[in-house]
């Protein structure tokens, strides 16, 4: 049995390689780059603790208690209780259900419409290529919260309108994503060949356009849900998103700034989750986005 | 090349033109209605229809349009809904709160962020380049009002070093900076984060080029030969970072001036948009696209000064 560490060279030379080569790859790399373990540790538990947060939580974030308010940890409140006596860990552990839950769906909905609308254009091109071309920079150029607040304004003030609102807001980066590899895919000879033949243009999509995009996305994907929490916790933050009592890391903050001089606690916390979260996901999504490379490229940065 | 900026600069005018459209039909195809916002949920149908007829806003829509073209045109963007001023003066009056906190970010990022990503790009794999690769990802991972409150705790209440509500007197240039720094340090360190990355990014691919070596066999001193020919030829990708933030700096100084209760066209703008006050909310997204534009415009042009080979036709 040979040691071949690169799964490319397994897979040629024997198939059975491959499985074995990705996980040792995907180990030693572990090993030589802990902070990428961590963070996969770190954002496995905060998925973890907002999908399970029920059962996680130690009290009801709804729960208030005049007796105990505004206290630092102690008593069964390990972060401390906010300005109702609610308890702070409970909170944030349901605001993360909340704040992950927008990132991800706007991130979602943000590379649906964008790489549609991309592939289509620059399937299409010509004029129509062209005018949306003009129109996604010009709203690339606008400052994304701004965009965001603007339509926030406009649907109003709810949990749906906030995932719109920032989807709609990061569509345009995921057009120009979409646009580059079906660019040059069209080019390519074996189109006409396709065409001739008459291959449908659903199935190059599908098979030949799709496969090209999916390397970026991921990666994209990744550090866009990053920018999704932030923008979500702006948002909540100026009190133009989710309302209190429900729980949101941007409202628990914006809560916090009231209390700043008797309980700086209740925003610092918050903060450090959405911090924490966003760190993670970012070193996630650069570590991928080194995998991504091309791997001729050399040694990591 | 000079009639190429000259058609760029010309080009700004479509672009606000469109942004004005945009903005205008969002804001009045919205429900939602000032009126009831100005005069209260239950304010009598006889004031409201009265306040309706004032504001001209039973008017057919391609109407209030046409008047609000007109009224840029003269340079009048009409009354705010909510307290009858002139919005050309609203704006007059913080523009420059924003424009001193964008500017000074800038300067703060920028200064910070380059020689940091220059030291960790030569020492590169070392312990500062470790610690500066994770200050910095923290910094790009920080929301700028976390990091805004944080400098106001620490800074300003605990050690009380710098002022943290209001934007103090503009007449006096000293207080001006002085109520300035907390919250340029609020955007500029995250600024510094991102210029950090790139610079260190850009050195390094910089660094292995030919004419590196070639400058110090000829015996150029170190620093002459990382600054101009390093840096210089690392600038251009440093430098759109820089304006592209310098675009989410104008989203960013809404926080900021929330936070630190700083008057400034971010604050202007939040309040408008919860009031429904819609010939200032477009007003003031016509000055943020405005800038956005002349900032990219800027760009294109530091572009050449930076690589005087780069050149438009």
């Amino acid at each position: 049995m040979s040691d071949i560490q690169n799964p490319v060279l397994a897979e040629v030379l024997h198939k059975e390689e491959i499985k074995e080569g990705y996980f040792k790859l995907a180990l030693s790399n572990l090993r030589k780059y802990p902070l990428v373990g961590i963070s996969l540790l770190v954002l496995f538990s905060l998925v973890f603790m907002a999908v399970f947060a029920p059962w996680v939580a130690p009290f009801d974030p709804y729960q208030q208690d005049f007796v105990k308010r505004l206290q630092p940890s102690g008593g069964g409140h390990l972060l401390g209780t906010d300005a109702f006596g609610r308890d702070l860990l409970s909170r944030i552990i349901y605001g993360a259900r909340i704040s992950l839950a927008v990132g991800l769906m706007a991130t979602g909905l943000a590379a649906l419409i964008g790489t549609v609308l991309g592939i289509i254009s620059a399937y299409v091109g010509g004029r129509f290529d062209g005018i949306m071309m003009g129109i996604v920079d010009i709203l690339m150029a606008f400052p994304m919260l701004l965009f965001c607040l603007l339509l926030v304004a406009t649907l109003g003030s709810s949990l749906q309108n906030v995932v719109l609102a920032i989807g709609i807001a990061m569509a345009p980066r995921f057009v120009r994503l979409a646009r580059a590899p079906t660019l040059s895919i069209k080019e390519m000879e074996y189109m006409e060949a396709a065409r001739a033949l008459g291959l449908p243009h659903y199935r190059i999509v599908f098979f030949h356009v799709l496969p090209n995009v999916i390397g970026s996305l991921i990666v994209v994907i990744t550090l866009q849900v990053a920018a999704a929490i932030i923008a979500e916790a702006s948002i909540s933050f100026l009190g133009l998103g989710v309302a209190p009592p429900v729980a949101t890391w941007g409202n628990i903050l914006q809560e916090g700034v009231g209390q700043l001089r008797n309980a700086p606690w209740i925003s610092i916390y918050a903060g450090t989750a959405i911090v924490l979260a966003v760190l993670s996901i970012n070193i996630v999504g650069d570590a991928l986005r080194d995998i991504m490379d091309p791997k001729l490229k050399g040694e990591k940065r | 090349m000079l009639k190429y900026f000259i058609r760029r600069f010309i080009l700004l005018i479509p672009i606000v033109f469109f942004v004005m459209t945009v903005v205008f039909f969002v804001m009045h195809v919205i429900p939602g209605d000032p009126t009831y916002v100005m005069l209260g949920e239950n304010a009598s149908p006889e004031a409201v229809q009265e306040l309706r007829k004032n504001l001209k806003l039973d008017d057919p829509l391609w109407l209030q349009y046409t008047d609000f073209i007109k009224g840029f045109l003269e340079l009048d963007l009409g009354k705010s809904i909510q307290n009858g001023m002139p919005v050309t003066k609203l704006i007059a009056r913080v523009f420059p709160y924003t424009l001193d906190l964008t500017v000074v970010s800038t300067i703060f990022g920028t200064a910070i962020g380059i020689p940091l990503g220059i030291l960790s790009a030569l020492k590169r794999n070392t312990l500062f380049d470790s610690m500066s690769r994770v200050i910095s990802l923290v910094g790009i991972s920080a929301p700028p009002f976390f990091l805004g409150i944080c400098l106001l705790l620490v800074m300003g209440y605990y050690l009380g070093l710098f002022p943290i509500v209001g934007g103090g007197d503009q007449g006096n240039i000293l207080e001006r900076l002085h109520y300035m720094v907390l919250p340029s340090l609020s955007m500029g360190l995250i600024l510094a984060a991102y210029v950090m990355r790139m610079t260190r990014s850009c050195m390094l691919e910089v660094i292995r080029e030919d004419y590196m070596r070639t400058a110090r066999a000829k015996g150029l001193g170190e620093a002459v030969v990382i600054y101009k020919h390093g840096l210089r030829n690392a600038l251009i990708p440093i430098v759109t970072v820089i304006a592209n933030y310098m675009g989410h700096m104008l989203g960013g100084a809404v926080l900021i001036e929330t936070v630190y209760s700083r008057p400034g066209m971010g604050k202007l703008l939040v309040d408008a948009i919860m009031a429904r006050d819609y010939p200032v909310v477009q007003a003031t997204i016509i000055v943020f696209a405005f800038m956005v534009a002349l900032i990219n415009l800027i760009l294109d042009l530091v572009y050449t000064i930076i690589n005087p080979r780069i050149k438009y036709n």
